[in-house]
C-alpha cells in the first residue's frame, strides 16, 4: 500500500517535470501518448473488463473529433462548450449503436461494430460538405479559459499539461468505476454472463453502460486529438484506428487499466520510428498481433510481470 | 439504328440486372464467410482480402500473360492453398477463442494488404472485360461479360450446393456445423473438415474478386467494402445460415442498386445499415434463423 | 383453504415446453408450499432440468403459467425472476472462474443491497463483506475465501455454486443434481448442508441419488417424458407401482 503510494507520487513527479524538460519531438510524442492512453483505457473498460470485443471504436473517436471541430468552426463556440457538445453527441451515438450491438454479444457484437465503423468511414469520405472528406477540415483551436485566465493551445508546453490533466482525471474516474460495485459486476459479466444474470443482474444494462462509458472516453480522446491537431478528416473514422486499442490492450494486458497505457507507450513510438524508415510497417503490426495472441495471450507486459514474479 | 434514350424503365431494368450480378458475386463471398463462421465460430476479417487477392491475381493474369482466365484460376488455386496454410498455422492455435481469432485475422489482413501494396502498388487499376460484347435487349445495351459473370457465379453456387448437400465431404461439413463432438464421434476428421472449409471459403471469395475485377477497380483496400456488405448480409440473413445469406444477398444487392437510381451509393449503404438495424430489433438472430 | 393458498410459494399451471416436435414438459401442474423440500425425480430426458430452466426464465414455456408467491412470472427475463427470490444452482457448475471465492459470493450478496452512490469503493460496503464471510462459514468454505474459483476442487466448486445461489438470500432454491460427481465424503457434506438449508428455505431438488432423495425430501414428484406421473411422500412414491415400472425399469 505504502509502496504503491510512493510509486504514484514518483510517476506524477516525473510526468510533471517532463513537461518542460523534454525536447520538442519527444514532448510531441508524449502528448499523443496521453491522448491515446485515454482511448486505451476506454477500450479496456469495454473489452478487458466486460469482455466485449469491439472492432469499431474509431466511430466514437471520429464523431467526437467532428463534434468538437464543427461547433468551433461554424459558430466559434469556446473550448468548454465545444468539448461538452462533442461528448454529449458521442454519448448519444454510444447509446443508439450500443442498443443494437450489445444485445446479441459474441460474434454478432464484433461484426456489428465493424459494420458501423466501415459505414461511418464511408459516410465521412462521402459527405464532404460536412466532414471535408479525405482532405478534412482545419480550425483555430479556441483558448483555454478559466474565468479571467486564458491559455493558448498553440503553446506545446500548455498542451502537454492540458492533455496530461485530462489523462489523470480520466484515470481517476475509470479507476473508481472499476473499484465500485459496478466494476465488479462488469468483471462478473466477463467471467460468466449467464451466472451474473441468474443471480439477478440485468446483464444487458451493464454491458450497455460499459459500452457507453467506453464511447464517452474514446470520444474524449478523439475530441482532444482534433484539438491537438486542429484538424479532422475522414481518416479519424479509419478502421485502422479501431485496431490500435486492440493492439495496446493485447500488448499491455487486458483488464488492468494501466496495462493498455503501457501498450500505448511501447507501441506508439515503435510505430512512429518504424514508420519513418519502412512504409509497410503495418505488416509488422499484423505479425505482432498474430504473435501476441498465439504466444503471449495475457499480454507481453502481463507475461513479463508474471515471469519476474516467479523468478 | 435508333439511338437509345434511357427511360425510367430502362434504368430499372439495368438496376435489376446489375443487382442480380452483384448479388451473385457477393453471395459467393458471403457464403464463404458464413460457412467458416457456422463451422468454426470464426469471424474472418481477412475474408475481404481474399476477395481482393482474387481481383489482384486476375489483374496479374492479364498483365503478365494477357490471359484473364488464367489469372482467375491462379487466384482460386493460390487462395485455396493460402487458406489451408493460414488455417493450420495461425488459426488452429487460437481455435475456440473467438476474440483471438478476430485479432489473428486482422493481423493476417494487414499482412495481405501490405504485401499487395508493396508489389501491386497503391493506385487503383482496371482490368479490361475479357468478353467485349454488348447485348441489346429490352431497350438497353448490357455487357455480355456481366451476364457471363452471373452465369459463372450461379454455376459456382450450384456447385457449392451440390458439394454441400450431395457429397460425403459436404455431409461432413454440415454434420460438423451441427455438432462437432458427435461428428468426431462418428469418425469424421473434424480437423480436416476445418482446413477444407476455410480453404473453400477463401477460394469462393477469391473467385468473387476475380470475376468482379473487370467490373470494378482493383485496389489493395477494395476488400473492406466487400467485407462490410458481406457482414450486413450475413447479419440480416442470420449468422451461419446458408439459405438466409443467399436470400439476403439478393435483397440487399437489388435494394442498393435501386436506391442508387435516386441517391448516392453511400446513401444506399446507409439505408442497408438501417435495414440491418431494424432486423436486429425485430429478429435479432436474422431473418432466416431457426 | 385460504390459508393453504397463501402458503403456496410456487405453482405451475399446465406448463408445457416443446422443442420443435419434442415435448419436454407436458401440462405440468406443481404446487409447492412454503418450507417444503420437494424432490423431482425421473429418468434421463424426463424434463427435470427443463422444468427448472423454465421456472428461472432461461427458457420460455410454450404454454401454461408459473406463479411465484401468487404473482405470475411467466415470460419474465431471468434477472427479474432472480430478483424476486428464486436462485438456481446448475447441474454444470457455474461460478465466476477467475474471481476469488469472496468475490463470487460478494456479487450475490450485493444484489440484496441498493447503494445510493454507484461510485462508492466496494471496500466501503462493510455489511456486504460480513454477509459474505457468514455465508462462507455456513457453507464450509471459510478457509478458501481468497482462493480463485477455478483452482478449487470440483466438490468445492459445487459448494461455491450453492453459496452463490444462497448469497442472494432467495426464498426458493433450485438445486440441479448437487451431488453429481462428488466423492462419498463430499456427498455427505453437501446433503447435510441441504438438510440444514431446508430448515429455512423452500427447496426444489433434482437428484439421481435415490437414497439421498428419500432421506431429504418432504415430498417427491416423479416426471416421465414431460408428464407428472406421481406425487407423494417418499414412502408413497417408493410403493407406487407405476413409478417402479417407469423409473426403475429405465435405470437398467
Amino acid at each position: 500500500m505504502k509502496n504503491r503510494l510512493i510509486l504514484y507520487v514518483l510517476v506524477l513527479v516525473i510526468l510533471f517535470s517532463l513537461g518542460f524538460t523534454l525536447p520538442t519531438d519527444m514532448r510531441s510524442l508524449s502528448i499523443d501518448i496521453f491522448i491515446f492512453a485515454i482511448y486505451a483505457m476506454a477500450y479496456d473498460i469495454l473489452y478487458g473488463y466486460t469482455g466485449q470485443f469491439s472492432y469499431g471504436q474509431a466511430v466514437f473517436f471520429g464523431v467526437a473529433a467532428y463534434g468538437l471541430l464543427l461547433p468551433v468552426l461554424h459558430t466559434n463556440t469556446n473550448l468548454w462548450v465545444s468539448l461538452t457538445i462533442a461528448l454529449v453527441i458521442t454519448v448519444v451515438f454510444g447509446i443508439v449503436l450500443g442498443f443494437l450491438a450489445v444485445r446479441l454479444g459474441g460474434a454478432y457484437f464484433v461484426i456489428i461494430t465493424i459494420i458501423f465503423n466501415l459505414t461511418f468511414y464511408l459516410i465521412a469520405l462521402d459527405w464532404i460538405w460536412l466532414t471535408g472528406g479525405d482532405d478534412g477540415l482545419t480550425f483555430r483551436a479556441p483558448k483555454i479559459e478559466f474565468g479571467v485566465f486564458s491559455l493558448s493551445l498553440y503553446d506545446p508546453v500548455v498542451t502537454y499539461y492540458f492533455m496530461l490533466s485530462f489523462l489523470l482525471a480520466s484515470y481517476l474516474i475509470l479507476k473508481r468505476l472499476i473499484s465500485s460495485p459496478i466494476g465488479k459486476v462488469l468483471i462478473a459479466i466477463r467471467e460468466n454472463e449467464e451466472r451474473a444474470q441468474l443471480i439477478g443482474y440485468n446483464v444487458f444494462r451493464y454491458k450497455l453502460l460499459a459500452y457507453v462509458v467506453s464511447a464517452l472516453f474514446t470520444g474524449l480522446s478523439g475530441a482532444l486529438y482534433s484539438l491537438r491537431t486542429r484538424y479532422a478528416s475522414a481518416d479519424y473514422f479509419n478502421i485502422a484506428l479501431s485496431v490500435q486499442p486492440i493492439i495496446w490492450t493485447l500488448v499491455g494486458g487486458a483488464g488492468t487499466l494501466t496495462g493498455p497505457i503501457v501498450g500505448v507507450i511501447l507501441i506508439n513510438p515503435l510505430i512512429y520510428y518504424i514508420g519513418v524508415w519502412w512504409k509497410h510497417y503495418l505488416s509488422i503490426i499484423g505479425a505482432l498481433m498474430i504473435f501476441v495472441v498465439i504466444y503471449s495471450p495475457k499480454g507481453i507486459v502481463g507475461n513479463l510481470i508474471n515471469k519476474i514474479e516467479k523468478s | 439504328m435508333v439511338p437509345i434514350e434511357p427511360t425510367i424503365v430502362n434504368k430499372i431494368i439495368l438496376a435489376i440486372l446489375n443487382g442480380v450480378v452483384w448479388a451473385l458475386i457477393i453471395a459467393l463471398v458471403a457464403l464463404g464467410l458464413t460457412l467458416i463462421f457456422g463451422l468454426m465460430d470464426i469471424v474472418n476479417i481477412a475474408h475481404g482480402d481474399f476477395y481482393m487477392l482474387g481481383a489482384v491475381l486476375a489483374w496479374y493474369g492479364v498483365a503478365l500473360f494477357n490471359n484473364f482466365w488464367l489469372g482467375a484460376v491462379m487466384a482460386m488455386i493460390f487462395t485455396a492453398i493460402l487458406g489451408a496454410v493460414v488455417e493450420r498455422s495461425i488459426i488452429r492455435p487460437v481455435e475456440g477463442l473467438p476474440a483471438f481469432t478476430v485479432v489473428v485475422t486482422i493481423g493476417l489482413s494487414y499482412i495481405i494488404q501490405q504485401s499487395v501494396l508493396a508489389t501491386f502498388g497503391g493506385s487503383p487499376q482496371t482490368v479490361p472485360e475479357p468478353i467485349r460484347l454488348t447485348i441489346e435487349f429490352l431497350g438497353i445495351r448490357y455487357p455480355a461479360y456481366r451476364l457471363f459473370v452471373a452465369g459463372v457465379s450461379g454455376l459456382a453456387l450450384i456447385a457449392l450446393g451440390v458439394f454441400l448437400f450431395k457429397t460425403p465431404y459436404g455431409l461432413w461439413i454440415r454434420a460438423s456445423m451441427q455438432d462437432k463432438e458427435i461428428a468426431s464421434a462418428m469418425g469424421i476428421n473434424v480437423s480436416n473438415v476445418y482446413i477444407m472449409t476455410f480453404s473453400l471459403g477463401a477460394m469462393l471469395s477469391a473467385l468473387g474478386g476475380a470475376l468482379a475485377a473487370p467490373i470494378t477497380q482493383v485496389f489493395y483496400l477494395m476488400g473492406l467494402d466487400v467485407l462490410a456488405i458481406s457482414f450486413i448480409i450475413v447479419i440480416i440473413g442470420g449468422l451461419g445460415s446458408l439459405k438466409g445469406t443467399l436470400i439476403a444477398a439478393f435483397i440487399i444487392s437489388l435494394l442498393e442498386n435501386f436506391i442508387t437510381l435516386v441517391a448516392t451509393p453511400t446513401e444506399a449503404r446507409v439505408i442497408s445499415l438501417l435495414i440491418m438495424g431494424a432486423v436486429l430489433l425485430i429478429r435479432p438472430k436474422g431473418l432466416f434463423s431457426t | 383453504m385460504k390459508d393453504s393458498e397463501k402458503s403456496i410459494i410456487i405453482e405451475t399451471h399446465e406448463l408445457t415446453k416443446s422443442f420443435g416436435g419434442l415435448v419436454a414438459l407436458n401440462n405440468v401442474n406443481l404446487r409447492i408450499p412454503k418450507g417444503e423440500l420437494r424432490a423431482i425425480i425421473g429418468p434421463n430426458g424426463a424434463g427435470k432440468s427443463t422444468l427448472l430452466n423454465t421456472i428461472t426464465g432461461r427458457l420460455t414455456p410454450t404454454s401454461g403459467e408459473i406463479y411465484f408467491l401468487g404473482e405470475k412470472i411467466t415470460g419474465l427475463p431471468p434477472h427479474e425472476i432472480a430478483r424476486r427470490g428464486i436462485a438456481l444452482s446448475l447441474q454444470i457448475v457455474q461460478v465466476f472462474p477467475n474471481l476469488s471465492v469472496f468475490d463470487n459470493i460478494w456479487l450475490g450478496v450485493k444484489m440484496r443491497f441498493k447503494t445510493r452512490n454507484p461510485f462508492i469503493h466496494w471496500r466501503q460496503l462493510k455489511v456486504i463483506e460480513e454477509k459474505v464471510i457468514e455465508i462462507c462459514k455456513k457453507i464450509g468454505l471459510e478457509n478458501k475465501i481468497d482462493e480463485i474459483a477455478s483452482n478449487l476442487s470440483h466438490g468445492d466448486q459445487r459448494l461455491l455454486d450453492i453459496a452463490i445461489a444462497l448469497s442472494t438470500n432467495p426464498k426458493l432454491l433450485l438445486l440441479d443434481e448437487p451431488l453429481a460427481g462428488l466423492s462419498v465424503k463430499e456427498r455427505r457434506h453437501v446433503s447435510n448442508l441441504i438438510k440444514e438449508l431446508s430448515q429455512e428455505k423452500t427447496i426444489i431438488l433434482i437428484e439421481h441419488d435415490i437414497d439421498a432423495v428419500m432421506r431429504l425430501a418432504d415430498r417427491i414428484t416423479v416426471l416421465d417424458r414431460g408428464r407428472v406421473i406421481a406425487e407423494g411422500t417418499p414412502r408413497e412414491i417408493s410403493e407406487d407401482r407405476q413409478v417402479q415400472e417407469v423409473y426403475i425399469g429405465s435405470r437398467e
